[in-house]
């Protein structure tokens, strides 16, 4: 940050720490020194949430590029909504919409590695729980048969969202997002075992 | 759905450094912004400027100038498009591998031999998985019905572009491989945890073979005599006897799998050993030997194993590591240890500076003289020379529309020239000089299968 945005920041964005997300986006039209505080705020989940998406390089380039197209429409923020999540959650689901193939080959690693680069940067100690995860092939390998409106819904709803904050994210009705995960769902549920007719190890033919 | 959010929540939060790059353009743009607001204020006076302004007799002379820009850029365009051929300089001494079929997004079969482009042919679904005959006749893609969950293996003419009555397989299938004699195509059936044999000659399915928990990899052996089949869920290898159909009991690998990390297989030259990379402790990882129906002692390598391949004489192994846990992990250090295969024994690392991601990290050039690192955030490809044990200058091989970076590089046996097969190009590369030649663009990539002659 410039020396000058800092300066304007300590002047003009104090009462913007206190507001909610509305309150900061609004003060930020004249002052845009105090867009930082939603920076702030929600950069480490939007990362997680494109992190398990594209993998934990693609996250930092693809966070930036949320946070300034966020910046630059700040002013056709609705100011109903107090909460920014669904919006920046929907900024970065249509950026994530850009590298679907790279979402597509990401899953695809995992499934047929069983590494998942996104949740294996954990400390050491965790791995034990990770390991107990032995799920997450099936679930890569299922995310990459949704459709993209069915993945982007159930993976917004699996990363926090509620049915109306995911539709607010991707622009469409509260029904529409229930519908679709009922889809979505029913594929994923297949893989994790549904109808697995070799779920306990068989070696002989 | 318990499973998925867990596996949302297993995403740890950024570490500081991880933002700063975000929070470093968003800076910058805010402070110019800002920088705006002042300027606009009222009472604000304008203070000297301090970049040049174009006078206004210079804005046609911009515009012209703009115009040779993008004639400029037409010429270029078109010299790439001409690049799909051979160039003149490079074509004497260069050879390239035989057949490659690209099978892309909407159904595209690119076929390209000898680096010109063949008439595209189309399927009417996207593909799991291809692989193609070692005679270049016939590709077989496997998919997905629609939403039914039987999937399929559509066999695919190449010399007529006809597209044969699909073929049946089991649930969800994945990986298609062809034994080197091209009778035999086995399939993995991911939900199914079986392989399907598919007899070329009559295009028709044998029964399936229980193999286990989802497979997801697979590696014939050079002889053709079995198939090694990864099971991602269950950690296992399931070498399966072809002349029989027969599957013999699963092979635990250590650390590989869902339950650990690992999970690149490889087979050396004369058929005897697969060898298997795991991770049984963080950062500490294994190669498994596997010899007929059972494992011997795993060799330690050092960090997380993420890329292994072994070198044409079979005496050499190559693992690339990384750390994947813990302090220093994602600092995009990744070490390339040769490893004698006779004795274990390791030699000293080379540590190369990259992002590599994906399940391909490393690819042995025919000879065995250099190996090529992938550094999929740079989009390049880093040689290492093997007898030194030294990197190379990077070989940029450009920047596509998606972030994925390199994918592949394929080799035809005493090839010069191969191919990084990448996104939405195939780019040649001469090994013999360590540099590329003009991509060819196709439409966005899924998958990629060569008909070589190794």
């Amino acid at each position: 940050m410039s020396e000058g945005a800092h300066l304007m920041a300590g002047a003009d964005c104090s009462r913007a720490d206190g507001g909610d997300d509305a309150a900061v986006i609004a003060l930020s039209v004249r002052s845009p020194e105090c867009f930082g505080t939603i920076f702030h705020r929600h950069a480490p989940a939007i990362y997680r949430y494109v992190a398990r998406r594209l993998g934990p390089d693609s996250a930092e380039d693809l966070v930036a590029e949320t946070f300034l197209v966020a910046f630059r429409r700040r002013g056709r923020y609705d100011g109903a909504y107090s909460d920014a999540r669904p919006w920046l959650y929907g900024i970065a689901t249509r950026l994530i919409s850009r590298h679907r193939r790279d979402e597509i080959r990401f899953f695809q690693a995992i499934a047929r590695t069983g590494v998942d680069p996104a949740s294996d940067a954990l400390d050491g100690q965790v791995i034990d729980r990770v390991a107990a995860q032995a799920a997450r092939a099936d679930l890569a390998v299922a995310l990459t048969r949704l459709s993209q409106a069915q993945r982007d819904v159930l993976l917004l709803v699996a990363s926090g969202l509620s049915y109306p904050e995911a539709g607010l994210a991707l622009g469409v009705p509260a029904g529409t997002v229930s519908s679709r995960l009922v889809k979505a769902r029913r594929i994923v549920r297949e893989a994790l075992g549904g109808a697995d007719p070799t779920r306990a190890e068989r070696g002989q033919a | 759905m318990k499973e998925l959010r867990e596996w949302c929540e297993a995403v740890p939060s950024p570490a500081p450094s991880r933002l700063t790059k975000a929070q470093g353009r968003l800076d910058t743009a805010i402070a110019r912004e800002a920088d705006k607001h002042r300027r606009a204020a009222p009472g604000h006076r304008a203070v000297l400027p301090t970049q040049r302004r174009w006078p206004g007799w210079m804005a046609p002379l911009a515009s012209a100038l703009a115009v040779i820009a993008v004639v400029a850029g037409t010429f270029a365009v078109a010299s790439a498009v001409r690049g799909t051929r051979p160039g003149h300089a490079q074509a004497a001494a260069s050879t390239y591998p035989g057949l490659v079929c690209i099978f892309s997004e909407g159904g595209i079969i690119t076929r390209i031999r000898d680096g010109r482009v063949l008439a595209p042919i189309h399927v009417p679904a996207s593909s799991n998985g291809i692989a193609v005959t070692p005679n270049g006749r016939t590709a077989y893609i496997s998919m997905t019905h629609g939403e039914h969950r039987d999937g399929v293996v559509i066999p695919i003419n190449l010399a007529t572009g006809r597209v044969l009555r699909p073929i049946p397989v089991g649930i969800w299938p994945s990986d298609v491989s062809i034994t080197a004699n091209g009778k035999t195509a086995y399939v993995t059936n991911f939900l199914s945890g079986t392989v399907t044999p598919i007899v070329t000659a009559t295009e028709t399915a044998l029964a399936p073979i229980n193999v286990g928990s989802r497979p997801s990899l697979v590696a014939v052996a050079p002889d053709g005599r079995t198939l090694y089949v990864f099971n991602v869920n269950a950690g296992t290898v399931t070498p399966v006897r072809t002349a029989t159909g027969t599957a013999l009991q699963p092979i635990r690998v250590p650390g590989a799998g869902s339950g650990g990390t690992g999970g690149s297989i490889a087979v050396t030259p004369d058929s005897k050993t697969v060898y298997v990379i795991g991770s049984v402790r963080s950062n500490s990882g294994t190669l498994t030997p596997i010899q007929g129906d059972h494992s011997l002692k795993p060799i330690v390598v050092p960090g997380t194993p993420v890329g292994l391949a072994i070198g044409p004489d079979g005496k050499m192994a190559y693992v690339v590591s990384t750390r994947l846990f813990g302090a220093g992990s994602g600092n995009g250090r990744f070490t390339i240890t040769p490893i004698d295969l006779a004795d274990g024994a390791r030699l000293p690392s080379l540590t190369v500076l990259g992002s590599s991601s994906g399940s391909v990290r490393i690819v042995l050039a025919p000879g065995g003289k250099t190996a090529y690192f992938f550094d999929t955030q740079r989009s390049a490809v880093i040689p290492i020379h093997l007898a030194t044990d030294t990197a190379g200058k990077p070989i940029p091989t450009g920047n596509g529309p998606y972030h994925g970076g390199s994918d592949a590089l394929v080799f035809g046996r005493g090839a010069s020239i191969g191919y990084l097969i990448k996104s939405d190009r195939v780019v040649p590369l001469n090994t013999a000089t360590n540099t590329t030649l003009p991509p060819i663009k196709v439409p966005a990539i899924i998958g990629w299968s060569a008909a070589v002659q190794r």
